[in-house]
């Protein structure tokens, strides 16, 4: 029995943490280029998971729903960037986290305009009846949890590929580790960067509609999921994606552990565990477990 | 060019100035004594609470403005100085003058506190140590729910009016709450106001603008940066205790994120490092929601203020760095010219280049900028780091 317990919390750690690990993944992806926190993240993928909605209510099956979402993320991502991060230019981090901001209002405001603030049933891509799970050691895994694990590592596996394996990949690093010389050798920084963005809006888009049957479709729906992602990318080392990943599952696991065996915390000061992580990481090591350490020069 | 056209030339520090000035002040006294004679307690009522939104503006716009270090943890600050005086009323019957000395003592404190972390960090991360603290503040008063009513809030806090004929009745409350916020709020301005004009306040600008020659120049960068902190948390927290006694509830959900990065629109679209902005800011996150939803009735009519200020909050990054404030200066520099303060006449016998190449037929020294301010710094606006360093 105590078994079981500790394998569902661990499971349903693991599930979450990997909700999380998806938006930090996009955290990451825009921060690498344009050193920008892009707090309307969450924003972004609950204004694509509406239209997923949309669409499939207007007949569209279900699949094509999402990947017009996840298209409509990804041109989000590249327009932003375009008008309202590149403008700025490098080394303007305060003016860009304020148009984040003012994003974030707009964009959770303009979805309270379109659809109203009541949250919605969003259907699931698999069969999601009370005994679709799997067993794994005791514990339940849901299809619907399956196939998130599934697309992260999907999206995690494609995204390495592409940044290891391929010349665009390479030129994205190299402009994100030292654009002055990324230039130099004829990388199109800017146009690195903006990729990186229209990465981050399509990896939110995936994660929307993966998670909205079990939230349910509101315009509130990202708020938590927003901090523990940048809870998670902050432990991952903000210019780490696989760091940002690890960083999530770790977290998920975490706080669900800690939730369900120290009975001063439970459940509501569950995000103050991820909280209190950001904290001490922010104290001890800056720059995360993965991350790559700033030094400047005087 | 406007310098071709006739201004109202005003020298700094002189006559016509001081006694614009006074006419101002007096005029604002004037104005604030009338408003309950003139408003209806319902609108005095709406006034008292966009000035204490503005107060916590005014605290914020002291760290995330003229100390440019982003906060979005105001929430918690004014949350702590609200709960702390809620708790102390009901629970413990304080007076309420002196849980308004703890609220601020207790935000003072727990502003300091977060400062630690905020030290070494900049940018997106001193963002993030806030947010967190933000975040954590509404968990933990859930969490707390013997003392602090958990979820369902907190009730019954109130500050009774002193026995006078003016604070009578149920108007008399109204009026009582109002005084409290205006005079909180004109406390506040006052505070932020000296702060920044003082060898506090330049070092603190030093900081923001060019942090390594400021501390190399001198400034004691932990005791400025704490102390900012401090003091912006300490503002948030007394706009707390006010708004714990003037709406008499208190819910965790109050000091929520979007809450915060309300405050946040609120100061850059007041203008960020002025003065007067702030209050501006505050008045305008108060009342542009209730007239959104005045205008329409359509369902979440007040997401309609939401984009609005989204939209104003880009706009105003993009165009109009010092917002409603900065614009205000721009109109008025078309009809009025302020030129700076004279320097002193250096003393006779004195040995100075300045004061031989002028020579003693000039009694006046020529003006940095006598055209225009063009080569004035500008110091106030977003993030006015760059907006230092692109002139």
């Amino acid at each position: 029995m105590e078994w079981e317990l500790l394998m569902t919390r661990l499971v349903q750690g693991i599930v979450n943490g990997a909700v999380y690990g998806f938006l930090a993944l996009a955290l990451v992806c825009t921060y690498r280029g344009s050193k920008a926190l892009n707090l309307a993240q969450g924003e972004m993928a609950m204004l694509c998971t509406f239209v997923a909605w949309s669409l499939s209510n207007h007949g569209v099956p279900l699949l094509l729903a999402i990947g017009g979402g996840v298209l409509l993320g990804a041109g989000l991502g590249g327009v932003i960037e375009r008008t309202l991060v590149r403008p700025f230019g490098r080394d303007a981090e305060y003016p860009v986290l304020i148009v984040c901001i003012g994003l974030f209002l707009g964009i959770n405001a303009l979805a309270g305009v379109i659809w109203g603030g009541d949250p919605h049933a969003f259907p699931a891509l698999v069969p999601d009846a009370p005994d679709d799970y799997i067993s794994i050691l005791g514990a339940r895994l849901r299809y619907q949890q399956l196939v998130i694990l599934g697309a992260l590592a999907i999206v995690v596996t494609a995204l390495y590929a592409v940044f290891r394996f391929t010349r665009l990949g390479l030129a994205m690093r190299a402009s994100a580790s030292n654009p002055d010389s990324a230039v130099l050798v004829g990388v199109r920084v800017s146009r690195m960067n903006a990729l990186g963005w229209v990465l981050a809006g399509a990896v939110g888009a995936v994660i929307g509609p993966l998670i909205a049957p079990s939230t349910t479709l509101s315009t509130g729906m990202f708020f938590t999921f927003i901090i523990y992602a940048c809870a998670a990318a902050t432990l991952g080392g903000f210019d780490s994606p696989i760091g940002a990943v690890i960083a999530g599952l770790v977290i998920g696991v975490t706080e669900n552990l800690i939730a369900s065996y120290v009975g001063f915390i439970g459940d509501s000061l569950k995000l103050a565990v991820a909280l209190v992580i950001l904290l001490i990481v922010l104290m001890v090591r800056p720059s995360g477990l993965f991350g790559s350490r700033e030094v400047e020069r005087i | 060019m406007s310098s071709q056209r006739r201004r109202l030339v005003i020298v700094e520090g002189g006559r016509l100035q001081r006694s614009i000035q006074i006419a101002g002040a007096a005029l604002l006294v004037i104005t604030l004594c009338a408003l309950p004679y003139v408003l209806e307690p319902f609108r005095l009522g709406q006034i008292t609470q966009a000035c204490i939104y503005a107060m916590v503006i005014v605290g914020l716009n002291l760290l995330s403005g003229f100390a440019g270090q982003i906060s979005l943890g105001h929430a918690a600050f004014f949350g702590i100085g609200a709960y702390t005086t809620g708790v102390l009323i009901t629970s413990y019957d304080v007076a309420p003058p002196i849980t308004f000395v703890v609220a601020i003592a207790g935000s003072f404190v727990v502003g300091v506190v977060v400062a630690f972390p905020a030290l070494r960090l900049k940018g997106i991360y001193v963002a993030l140590v806030t947010l967190a603290v933000g975040l954590i503040f509404p968990a933990v008063i859930t969490r707390m729910d013997q003392l602090t009513g958990g979820s369902s809030g907190l009730f019954g806090i109130s500050y009774p009016p002193p026995d006078a004929a003016y604070f009578a009745g149920f108007d008399g409350t109204v009026y009582f709450h109002y005084w409290l916020a205006v005079i909180g709020l004109l406390l506040s301005c006052l505070v932020v106001r000296n702060l920044v004009r003082s060898r506090f306040g330049r070092s603190i600008l030093a900081l923001r603008d060019n942090e390594t020659p400021a501390v190399i120049m001198g400034v004691n960068r932990t005791a400025a940066r704490t102390l900012t902190f401090g003091t912006s948390a300490g503002i948030a927290g007394l706009a707390g205790s006010l708004f714990a006694v003037t709406t008499g509830i208190l819910t965790p959900a109050t000091f929520s994120l979007l809450l915060m990065l309300t405050f946040l629109a609120g100061m850059v679209i007041g203008g960020a490092s002025t003065l007067w902005g702030p209050v501006l800011g505050g008045f305008v996150i108060y009342y542009v929601p209730q007239w959104a939803t005045d205008l329409s009735s359509i369902n979440g009519s007040q997401n309609l203020a939401g984009v609005a200020f989204g939209v104003i909050i880009i706009v105003i990054t993009f165009t109009l760095r010092s917002g409603l404030a900065g614009l205000g200066r721009k109109l008025l520099a078309t009809v009025v010219l302020v030129e700076p303060r004279q320097p002193r006449r250096v003393p006779q016998g004195t040995p100075s280049t300045v004061a031989r190449a002028a020579g003693p037929s000039e009694r006046r020294l020529p003006a940095p900028s006598p055209t225009g301010p063009a080569n004035h710094l500008d110091r106030t606006g977003v993030g006015s780091t760059d907006a230092a360093r692109n002139l």
